[in-house]
Formats: C-alpha cells, sequence, structure tokens
C-alpha cells in the first residue's frame, strides 16, 4: 500500500492489548491543519480517549505515540517522537519526547500515530512490518536491559536495520520515573512513559518501514532545505552545539547562577570541581566521535568510552547535559567517570536521567537532615559525592528493591508517605506539579514562570524564554500583531529579573516555537529556541512546500494554541487549577550563593505575573481555558470534557 | 572514482540515505536509497555503505540477466529492463552495498549521479567524499578499525 497524501500518512494504528485488536484508522483530515500532528494531535487523542481520575497504570489509560508532519523528510533534524499517557509521576497530562530513528520508520511503516490501549495478559511487542502488524510474545525478554532487549530482536527479526522503542527492567517494575528508549539511548525521558509502557505488559515496539514519503512542492522543497542547511550552519549556536553538545551548558548554568548544587541547596559549585565535568573536559577524556539524530546536521551527541581508572570499559552514546547535572553538580559529584557509569545503568535501566539524578539528591539531603539513617538505607552511605551510594542507589531503584522501592515511587506520592507518617519534607522537594528540573530558575523571572506554568510540569523544553532574542524578528512581529499601535523597539532593556507582564508575551511566544516544533516533530535546537534558524514562519513555509496546504505564521499559531488549551484542559480535568501553578517552597527561599546571592523570588509579584500569563492564555483567574477562547479555537467539544470534573 | 567512506567522521544521520533517494525518485524512503547507513548503536558506528565500483565486480560477473555492466567511466550500471531482481548481485557483494527496491523489485546500485554525487554535497561532516578505488573496506573492517581505535572492550561480545 503506498502512502497517500504528502507529509502525513493520515494513518492511525489501534492496538487494543486486552483483546489483541489492531486496526489502521484514517483519522479526519481536518485534523491536519488544525492539529498539525505530533504532540499536538497526541493531546487531542489522550483527552478523548482516557477517562477522567483513572488510574495511570490501569488498562484504561493509553500510550499513544506521534510523529509529526516532518518526521522522516528531510529537514531540520525531523526525527522526533512523542509519548503520552496520563502520567503515573505526576498523575496529570504526560509527553515525553525523543529522537533516533524510531519516528521516522513509523512513517515509512505508514503511521502518524500509534495508540495503545489495555493491558496484554502476558508480555508482548508490537511488531510493525509495514501493513503487516502483529503482537509477539516476549516472556523471553522481559527482565532484559534495553541494550539486550534490542540486541535480541533484531536477531529474532533477523534485521539489523530494525528500528526499536524499549523499556527496560525500571519500565517493567513500573518506576514511575522509568523511560522508553529508542536507539538504545534515546529516551522519551520525562512523565514516567516507560512505567504505562510496562503497566501495558508492552515491552517493546519493532519497526520496519519502505514506504516512500512525498512532499507537495518537491523542486521548491529541496531548495529551500538547501537554504535552510546553510541557515543553520551559519547560525551563532551552530559551533558550540555540534562540537560540545549540551554538555556545553555546564559552564552556562554556572556562570548565569543556575546550577543547582546538593538537590539545589547551593546554586554555586567550586570551580574546579565544573571544570572537571564541563564539555571541555568530555571531550579531552571521553568522547571519541560526533552522533546525530535522523536527518540532523548539528550532531550534538558523543559516543564516548571510559579507557582509564574503575570505570574503564564504561561506554555509550550521551551524554547530555540532563544527564551530566543530575549526577553531577546536583549530587556534589565532579567525577565524569561516574557520570558515564550512571549514564550506562540509566540506560540499560530505562530510567529517567533528571528523575533519577534528582531522587537520588533529593535522598542525599534527606540523608544529610537524618530524616533517613543508615537504617533506612541499609547501611549504604548516602553521604554527597559518594560513588558508591549513588551507583546502589540507580540498582536499587530500577529494581524497586529496599530503599529504592520507595524513591521508585516518585516526589508525589514521596512526600504523601512520608506526610502520612507525620514527617513534612515538602521543603527539601523542588518541583511544579511533581515534575523536577535540572535548572534552578530563581534569579530568571521568565524562565521560573516558564516552569510554572508548563503543561507537563516543570520543564525547559516547554518554553525557556530567557535565551530567547529579544529583538527576534519574529517575536517583534508577534508582538505588534497583538498590540497594535504599540512600540516594541527596544526590547532588549527588559531585565529578566523584571515582573513586567510583557515576559508573558515573550514566553507565550517561546511556548508557541516549542510547541511548533512539538508538532511538526523536529528538534528544537534548530529553531529559535537556539540557533535561530527555524522561526514560526519557516515552519509554516515548510508546512506548505510538504503538505501542500496553506499554512502562515497565525495557522501554526492556531494549532499549537489548540493543543496547549488540551493539554491544560487535560490537567484541569484532574483537578489542577492555578494553585499547582506556584513552584514548590525552596523556589521562594532567598539564594544563598553565586552570582545572584541574596536574590528572593516575590511571591506576590509572581502571582500577578501568573495572573497576567492567564488572560493572555485566554484563562480564567483560576488559571481554567475559558470557554470563549475554547469554542473560538473550534474546540467546543473539549468544552464538555474538561467541565466533567467540575 | 568512487565515494569515499571515512566512517569515524560519520554521524549517523542519513542526510545521505534521504537525499539519495530524493535525487533518483523525488520521494524520501532510505529502503530506496542507494547508500544505507549501518549502525551498531550499542558501540555508535555508524558506517556509510555503497557501491565500490570494484575493479573486478562480483555483482556484474554473476548476474544471469546480464543486467549489470560497466559503462565507459568505468561505473557499475544497472539496467532496469533486464534485471529480475533476483537478488544474485546483492548477495555477492562484498560489501552489502546493493538491495533490491522495495517498489519496482530492480537491484538499487549507486551511479555516482553522473559524477555529481549528492550525498557527497549534503553529507554535514565530510565523512563522503569523492575518491579512487583503494581497498573495500566493509562494516567488518570499520567496526574493527573504529572499536580498537576508541578503545571499546570485547566488541563482539555485545550486538
Amino acid at each position: 500500500m503506498v502512502v497517500d497524501g504528502f507529509g502525513w500518512t493520515g494513518k492511525l494504528l489501534r492496538v487494543d492489548l486486552t483483546t489483541g485488536t489492531i486496526e489502521t484508522q484514517v483519522y479526519p483530515e481536518e485534523w491536519k491543519v488544525k492539529f498539525l500532528g505530533g504532540r499536538n494531535l497526541n493531546a487531542r487523542l489522550l483527552l478523548d480517549e482516557v477517562p477522567p481520575a483513572v488510574d495511570p497504570l490501569g488498562p484504561e489509560n493509553r500510550l499513544i505515540i506521534g510523529t509529526g508532519l516532518m518526521t522522516g523528510i528531510l529537514g531540520p533534524a525531523p526525527a522526533r517522537f512523542t509519548v503520552t499517557a496520563k502520567s503515573p509521576l505526576t498523575g496529570i497530562y504526560g509527553d515525553a519526547n525523543a529522537g533516533g530513528d524510531f519516528g521516522p520508520e513509523i512513517k515509512y511503516a505508514g503511521y502518524d500515530h500509534i495508540v495503545i490501549s489495555g493491558r496484554a495478559a502476558n508480555p508482548v511487542y508490537l511488531w510493525i512490518d509495514n501493513d503487516t502488524v502483529e503482537l509477539r510474545d516476549a516472556c523471553s525478554l522481559w527482565g532484559k536491559t534495553v541494550f539486550e532487549t534490542d540486541r535480541l530482536l533484531k536477531k529474532e527479526l533477523k534485521d539489523p536495520y530494525v528500528k526499536t522503542l524499549v523499556i527496560g527492567p525500571a519500565g517493567e517494575k513500573m518506576v514511575r520515573f522509568a523511560c522508553v528508549i529508542a536507539n538504545l539511548y534515546r529516551a522519551a525521558g520525562r512523565c514516567g512513559m516507560g512505567a504505562v509502557m510496562g503497566s501495558k505488559n508492552l515491552k517493546a515496539i519493532a519497526v520496519r518501514g519502505s514506504h516512500s514519503l512525498k512532499v507537495a512542492y518537491p523542486r521548491e522543497f529541496i531548495a529551500y532545505m538547501e537554504g535552510l542547511f546553510h541557515d543553520i550552519y551559519r547560525a551563532s549556536n551552530y559551533q558550540a552545539y555540534s562540537t560540545l553538545g549540551t554538555p556545553c551548558l555546564i559552564r552556562i548554568k554556572h556562570l548565569r547562577g543556575e546550577m543547582g548544587v546538593r538537590n539545589k541547596q547551593l546554586n554555586a559549585w567550586e570551580a574546579d570541581k565544573v571544570e572537571a565535568i564541563s564539555a571541555e573536559s568530555f571531550l579531552r577524556y571521553l568522547v571519541v566521535k560526533s552522533k546525530a539524530c535522523f536527518s540532523c546536521p548539528i550532531h550534538c551527541s558523543h559516543g564516548y568510552v571510559v579507557r582509564e581508572g574503575p570505570y574503564a570499559g564504561t561506554y555509550g552514546e550521551g551524554m547530555e547535559w540532563a544527564v551530566i547535572g543530575p549526577f553531577g553538580n546536583e549530587l556534589d559529584n565532579p567525577r565524569l567517570d561516574v557520570i558515564a557509569k550512571c549514564h550506562e545503568l540509566i540506560s540499560q535501566y530505562g530510567l529517567d536521567s533528571i528523575s533519577t539524578g534528582l531522587m537520588i539528591a533529593l535522598a542525599m539531603e534527606l540523608f544529610q537532615e537524618g530524616i533517613l539513617t543508615l537504617k533506612d538505607t541499609e547501611g549504604l552511605n548516602l553521604d554527597w559525592g559518594n560513588e558508591e551510594g549513588i551507583i546502589k542507589l540507580i540498582h536499587l531503584i530500577a529494581r524497586r528493591e529496599g530503599l529504592g522501592d520507595l524513591l521508585a515511587e516518585g516526589k508525589r506520592i514521596l512526600t504523601k508517605k512520608f506526610a502520612d507518617a507525620g514527617i513534612d519534607i515538602s521543603r527539601f522537594i523542588q518541583h511544579v506539579k511533581w515534575l523536577d528540573e535540572p535548572t534552578d530558575p530563581r534569579s530568571d523571572v521568565a524562565r521560573t514562570l516558564n516552569y510554572a506554568v508548563s503543561t507537563r510540569g516543570a520543564d525547559h523544553l516547554r518554553g525557556r524564554p530567557s535565551y530567547a532574542t529579544w529583538v527576534d524578528g519574529g517575536f517583534k512581529r508577534y508582538l505588534e500583531k497583538r498590540y497594535p499601535g504599540e512600540n516594541f523597539a527596544d526590547l532588549s532593556t527588559i531585565d529578566l529579573r523584571s515582573y513586567n507582564p510583557i515576559v508573558a508575551d515573550l514566553l507565550i511566544y517561546m511556548e508557541t516555537i516549542c510547541s511548533a516544533a512539538d508538532a511538526l516533530e523536529i528538534c528544537k535546537f534548530t529553531t529559535s529556541w537556539l540557533a535561530g534558524a527555524v522561526d514560526l514562519a519557516t515552519m509554516a513555509k515548510l508546512a506548505f512546500l510538504v503538505s501542500g496546504k496553506e499554512f502562515d505564521e497565525e495557522t501554526i499559531i492556531s494549532a499549537v494554541d489548540r493543543g496547549w488549551q488540551i493539554e491544560r484542559a487535560f490537567s484541569v480535568r484532574e483537578g489542577i487549577n492555578g494553585d499547582a501553578d506556584l513552584p514548590s517552597a525552596r523556589f521562594f527561599e532567598p539564594i544563598n550563593s553565586g552570582p545572584h546571592k541574596g536574590w528572593q523570588l516575590d511571591r506576590k509579584r509572581f502571582e500577578e505575573l501568573l495572573q497576567s500569563y492567564y488572560e493572555k492564555r485566554n484563562w480564567d483567574q483560576r488559571g481554567i481555558p475559558q470557554w470563549a477562547k475554547l469554542i473560538n479555537l473550534g474546540l467546543e467539544d473539549v468544552v464538555g470534557k474538561m467541565v466533567k470534573n467540575f | 572514482m568512487i565515494v569515499a567512506v571515512e566512517a569515524q567522521k560519520c554521524t549517523g544521520c542519513r542526510i545521505c540515505e534521504l537525499i539519495c533517494s530524493f535525487s533518483r525518485f523525488n520521494e524520501f524512503n532510505p529502503k530506496r536509497s542507494m547508500i544505507r547507513i549501518f549502525k551498531n548503536e550499542r558501540m555508535f558506528l555508524d558506517i556509510p555503505v555503497l557501491c565500490n565500483q570494484c575493479p573486478e565486480a562480483p555483482c556484474i560477473i554473476s548476474c544471469s540477466a546480464e543486467a549489470l555492466k560497466r559503462r565507459e567511466d568505468g561505473v557499475v550500471y544497472v539496467n532496469r529492463d533486464s534485471c529480475n531482481g533476483c537478488g544474485t548481485c546483492a548477495q555477492v557483494c562484498p560489501t552489502g552495498a546493493i538491495r533490491i527496491d522495495p517498489l519496482t523489485g530492480k537491484a538499487l546500485i549507486c551511479d555516482l549521479c553522473q559524477g555529481e554525487p549528492q550525498c557527497v554535497r549534503w553529507c554535514p561532516t565530510g565523512a563522503l567524499s569523492l575518491g579512487d578505488f583503494d581497498t573495500v573496506a566493509g562494516v567488518h573492517a570499520w567496526q574493527d578499525i573504529l572499536t580498537e581505535k576508541w578503545g571499546i572492550p570485547c566488541p563482539l561480545d555485545e550486538g
């Protein structure tokens, strides 16, 4: 069967694990322009199909995998796919995004989205070979690591070019921050999507696709793409990201006073420790090559090998800042070889690097405070930076053994369990909506607002307004359209620590860029979020050339606005309102070290800024999407779905 | 002339596969590409595989349909009318560079894009370049060279 149309395949694959039913559906044509696809359409499907208040680890939850319009097509890192479900970690809307080769292969097999429901009686894996789709026994794979599972699948299917999405033992054990992994190292990490997959007894998805993807205007498309690649190569951050990758953020976080040390008790670390885990040290001692996701000219990732010392023989692909930070500065651990060992282990077990590192940081602070004792840890020393303690905790969490069984529950349930025992640990826990973040955002009001309102909880991938170019042409156009007659000539004078309501506009603009990238499923590193080459106008142009449908900046803005409102509506239905947008206690404590020492977030003014944000998002004072806005966006049915739980 | 490979520089982005299928067929499909990236993901190996234009080409010798010829400029060429898709050429190719087009059932062999290979032009890192036939360095040779260079222990134990 040849895939019809341009860009999208127009089809979704439905798999009911309880009954074993597999069917292909053509989804409504109007959804394409209305939602674009990817994360955006995933959210729509989740709201439609998951009833209120279900157990995220029960069969009623869905696991939805979405590719985007650009996935699989030559372009600016169109490697991405989004995994969406109600999160077992946070209890609200959850999703996670990854690159690699898996998403494109799904498109080549002929599907835009995969919707998985129910629960298999015994472990299974899903084998998608173009139009032939079947559930296969995975009993012999259960208990195997991510690496072993991938190897055994390729062996069983007799094809080294098959692409896999796999959970490790942590997902099987339903560790609430277990992730799903593509290409062995490409984790859709956040919100516990691996636990959802494990709860369904689904060990893996293997896919092979040989359908072609066509674009509506091939000649114009390839000429445009050639120019865009040149823009990317010339972008200001290209050099840093193509050589250093995200570890370049280690030094930057330190200089900006955003580096959390010892579970964010401190914002400053010794300079020699910063250098020891910096990108420069990583490149000098461990890195052996550059690695890229599918169709990405940036190649921000690396192959690394530890060749000396007690961890010699450790190797892998990565490591991102989101691994090095949580297992480095947050644990006061300046040893790159230890961090590499942690990375290898969490990749094998299928654990989210951020939540795992920060959960160990929390355990170490509780140990420091005497709330956890040697009795609780069964003699394991959890002093800061103790490599034995760090590595042992990873094993314990992934296997849910001893103290690890408690930590595997995540911060929401952990806090409740301690509270039930009469111990208040809330001041040691940094989170928004129970998702935690490696950056300490306090010195940057815009970024704190970003974390506060992010639809999946504290998250640098949902906006990140701080690094945006204030004078970015796209943002200026955006503002002038919304505030006709006002002069926005010199935005660079606005302090990122100010509570100026324009911060909310900037955030919404950057949320729109990020959401649009997630809907098209291109990497944010090519967008205004970072390199500056791909802005909303570029995305609209790409969408037009690929699909042949009319797209402009406003079409894209509306499409991702729908997604944002739906993601919020899903969580509102689960009982969330504006109260949940207030960051946890430590965010409002004064900064005690580093370049911003003495600075404290003003709670009242921050709450006022939140109200500005709500207003600009057309939410009411409680942070709930207003019906008029939803109707205006053509989401009348969402009104009914959202209010069901009022 | 051949497309020479420097696997150390290959990041595995597969832009070559995309531009190859697009140049020939006006669509994106790595399975219709005449170059492909072999990956051993555990060891982050990315090895471009494509026709080496062997001087003593086993594919030409073994083709019972006589669909494979060498052009005057030395490039191996598939006559798509004669090719019956038997796959013998793919089996005898020392580097595994030949595949059968999933759409047409005919052999796919790199024809160097009439002297301007698009994969070379689009490769972000210079892992592909224009060169002359040297020795056939296949997947296994590259795997041995790179894992030894990088110091990866016991590569044969893991897949």
